[in-house]
């Protein structure tokens, strides 16, 4: 659909500062409190990183967009260098958007409000293949909020059926996937023993919006409940804290 | 393309944003009646005397305040005027807290022009369907049934 000019657009902008004081009943943002603690801020400048930078982005995006749209109408431009030039800004900003979604998501996780509750293992590993030998692991109880965990094996089972190996080990109960050789891209990666939030933060270009992504997520929200996510030897293993008696 | 009868305003301190919404619409929909508020000062008292019937596209942050405040504030004295809340980045609690501020909807803003296109689309359409037909809307309360 295109702008009908013989149509007057009525517009009215009004951005009279007339008035000195701010806007009643504004809130101030509840997460952007002065942070103390190295950890605190380097979780604030992930939020500002992945927030903030995005407005100006977005700007950038949408106006390479609507000179694309004007030169659209004007066929001597088409493949000019113009064109050429645009085409790479929209790449280059999609780019840029793929990397400080990835930040956000782990800014989210970050932040995200857990409901931990205990949880039977049946429900978490409930339509994929367990190979275990601890008797009756469905019932064996986990302290975590489900809802990371469901999300993580979903994605690494990528509608397909996902073998898990499962035992108990001190207070944890140890999850073992082999599932990255399907879902990274490059499972070199992940053939060494490290972190998904570490392999994230290496490499934004490689990373984000991969699986890695997930696997940080679910790294962050994890780690915040008493759990681990890990990658080694091209597997990727999980800690989900055992729910204690009495809990 | 459908007729669309609101009257549109846009908040949103960031002038670029403003006008790219405000030239998107006018593009689909150039009978409508658009303003733009991006001075954050004063904004109760502005938005109070913008048309009736009106669809409020808000942005979450205005300066360094979110406007859940503001769109609960101004909601109270007008419950004709139909908030929808935009984002550069919106999480689940963020459409959450908006919801309960009053707004129908909220969405992150679109990264496209064909995003923001379906986006719009989209918004004056349920708002025109709002609005059909009137006499059923005579004192019916429009946050009763905020859906994020």
């Amino acid at each position: 659909m295109t702008a009908d000019a013989t149509v007057p657009h009525r517009t009215t902008t009004a951005a009279t500062p007339d008035v000195t004081t701010a806007a009643a009943g504004a809130e101030a943002p509840a997460d952007r409190i002065v942070p103390s603690d190295p950890a605190a801020v380097a979780d604030s400048l992930y939020y500002s990183v992945s927030h903030d930078l995005r407005s100006p982005l977005l700007t950038m995006s949408l106006s390479a967009d609507l000179i694309t749209d004007a030169l659209a109408r004007l066929p001597e431009a088409a493949g000019g260098p113009v064109a050429v030039a645009l085409d790479a800004m929209r790449h280059g900003a999609r780019d840029m958007e793929r990397m400080l979604q990835a930040l956000t998501v782990i800014s989210r996780a970050q932040r995200r409000t857990l409901r931990p509750s205990r949880v039977g293992m049946q429900t978490i590993l409930g339509g994929h293949l367990v190979i275990s030998d601890v008797a009756r692991l469905g019932a064996v109880e986990v302290a975590v909020d489900p809802v990371p965990v469901l999300e993580l094996l979903d994605a690494l089972a990528a509608g397909g059926t996902l073998e898990v190996r499962a035992r108990v080990e001190g207070d944890g109960v140890l999850l073992d996937c082999d599932a990255l050789g399907a879902v990274v891209a490059d499972p070199e990666v992940v053939q060494h023993d490290t972190s998904p939030l570490a392999l994230l933060v290496g490499s934004l270009q490689h990373h984000a919006g991969t699986p890695v992504e997930a696997m940080a997520r679910a790294q962050v929200l994890l780690e915040r409940q008493g759990g681990a996510v890990h990658c080694a030897g091209g597997r990727l293993r999980m800690r989900l804290p055992l729910a204690r008696t009495g809990e | 393309m459908s007729v669309y009868t609101r009257p549109v305003v846009i908040v949103d301190d960031n002038v670029d944003h403003a006008v790219i919404a405000r030239t998107v619409i006018a593009s689909m929909a150039p009978q409508v009646e658009v303003t733009t508020l991006t001075d954050p000062r004063g904004l109760d008292r502005r938005l109070a005397e913008v048309e009736r019937d009106a669809l409020v596209l808000i942005d979450r942050v205005l300066d360094v305040t979110e406007s859940y405040g503001l769109m609960r504030q101004v909601g109270e004295v007008r419950s004709d005027l139909r908030f929808v809340m935009l984002s550069s980045a919106l999480s689940a609690e963020d459409a959450e807290r908006a919801a309960r501020a009053g707004a129908v909807a909220s969405a992150e803003k679109p990264g496209s022009l064909d995003g923001w296109r379906s986006l719009l689309a989209r918004l004056l359409d349920e708002a025109e369907a709002a609005q059909r037909p009137p006499t059923e809307r005579e004192g019916e309360g429009r946050r009763g049934g905020a859906v994020a």
